[in-house]
């Protein structure tokens, strides 16, 4: 009779405290990134050649590493991604390249960052030119001395083609 | 046979008395059946992680008690499946009172904290009788970009329980 009994109480209990259930579906969709700065931004870099004192001593430029490339990059899984340089406005003086040096990352980013290909040769009506190559779900947090330092050089190619004159140029750093 | 009619007399008024509460239980409904959210990333970000924390705010968001004017106790609870990525932590807050008779009330404590939705059944908020379109937002933290490009899924289920 006890087992009569606590069947009926169970299903009194049962019947008072039912329970009513409702779901929702939860989608959170993070998309794909791909941005890129130079720090300092809008950056004008001087390379100054000088000739060096005494007859017959060659012409040495400046050189410049102030610029860092930041970035964010958010892939699918198993993709990569490059930076690339290019000459996009504006000619080298006749008889040089730019040798772009890439050393880092540097400072408190995060992630796959990728593998430097350096130095890199940049020269008129060059294709982009590939810097870091491997590049995951990274970013490299913002500003000078984050992420990958570039160094900036003018070598020179041919002398007697060099003339005197200032030549701009712009360089784009593209995250592909 | 007189012990057998006295369990009889017995469980007659038991049921009696709980014979409305039989008939009834508690029922939750939600405003809205699915939740998306797509965080943007902004350009004056470029260098820096995604904003790790995610707050999903709208009007439909909203939980809807009924059936409970006899069992009128009720206490909800929020679980979710195991389906999403492991570095993201969903919670949910209830944000208003909803709309109920003047008999009716819910627990003050529940508002103004977030409970985590985890994998074990969470009790989110308790009340007595009947609420409709109780405001209730959702939090999502360790949103990254170490995390792949992808749609993080996973379902969330509130359920209700007359309490004594």
């Amino acid at each position: 009779m006890k087992f009569i009994k606590a069947i009926v109480f169970i299903f009194i209990q049962a019947a008072c405290f039912g329970q009513s259930t409702a779901t929702v579906s939860f989608s959170l969709y993070l998309a794909d990134i791909a941005t890129i700065a130079v720090a300092p931004a809008n950056s004008t870099i001087n390379l100054v050649g000088t000739a060096s004192s005494g007859t017959g001593n060659t012409l040495t430029f400046t050189s410049n590493n102030n610029l860092w490339i930041n970035f964010t990059s958010q892939v699918s899984s198993g993709n990569l991604r490059n930076i690339t340089a290019q000459i996009t406005s504006g000619s080298l003086p006749s008889g040089t390249s730019l040798k772009l040096t890439i050393t880092g990352p540097s400072g408190t980013g995060a992630g796959t960052p990728g593998n430097i290909v350096s130095p890199q040769t940049l020269s008129n009506s060059q294709p982009q030119q590939i810097i870091v190559t491997g590049i995951g779900n990274a970013f490299t947090a913002t500003g000078v001395n984050n992420g990958y330092n570039i160094k900036l050089e003018l070598d020179i190619t041919d002398f007697s083609l060099l003339k005197s004159g200032n030549t701009s140029i712009s360089i784009t750093f593209t995250i592909t | 046979m007189k012990r057998l009619l006295s369990i009889f007399f017995f469980f007659s008024v038991a049921i009696d008395t709980f014979s409305q509460c039989t008939m009834f239980t508690p029922t939750i409904s939600l405003g809205s059946n699915s939740i998306s959210a797509s965080p943007t990333f902004l350009g004056n970000r470029i260098g820096s992680d995604r904003t790790p924390e995610l707050t999903i705010n709208s009007g439909t968001l909203t939980i809807s008690i009924a059936n409970a004017n006899t069992c009128s106790n009720w206490e909800v609870s929020v679980v979710r499946d195991n389906t999403i990525n492991t570095d993201l932590r969903l919670y949910v807050i209830r944000t208003s009172e909803g709309i109920g008779a003047p008999e009716s009330s819910i627990e003050a404590a529940s508002l103004a904290n977030y409970v985590e939705i985890t994998t074990l059944p969470q009790i989110f908020m308790r009340g007595v009788n009947n609420r409709s379109s109780i405001q209730i937002s959702y939090k999502i933290t360790g949103i990254s970009v170490n995390m792949d490009v992808s749609r993080y899924l996973s379902n969330i289920t509130f359920s209700i329980i007359g309490t004594p």
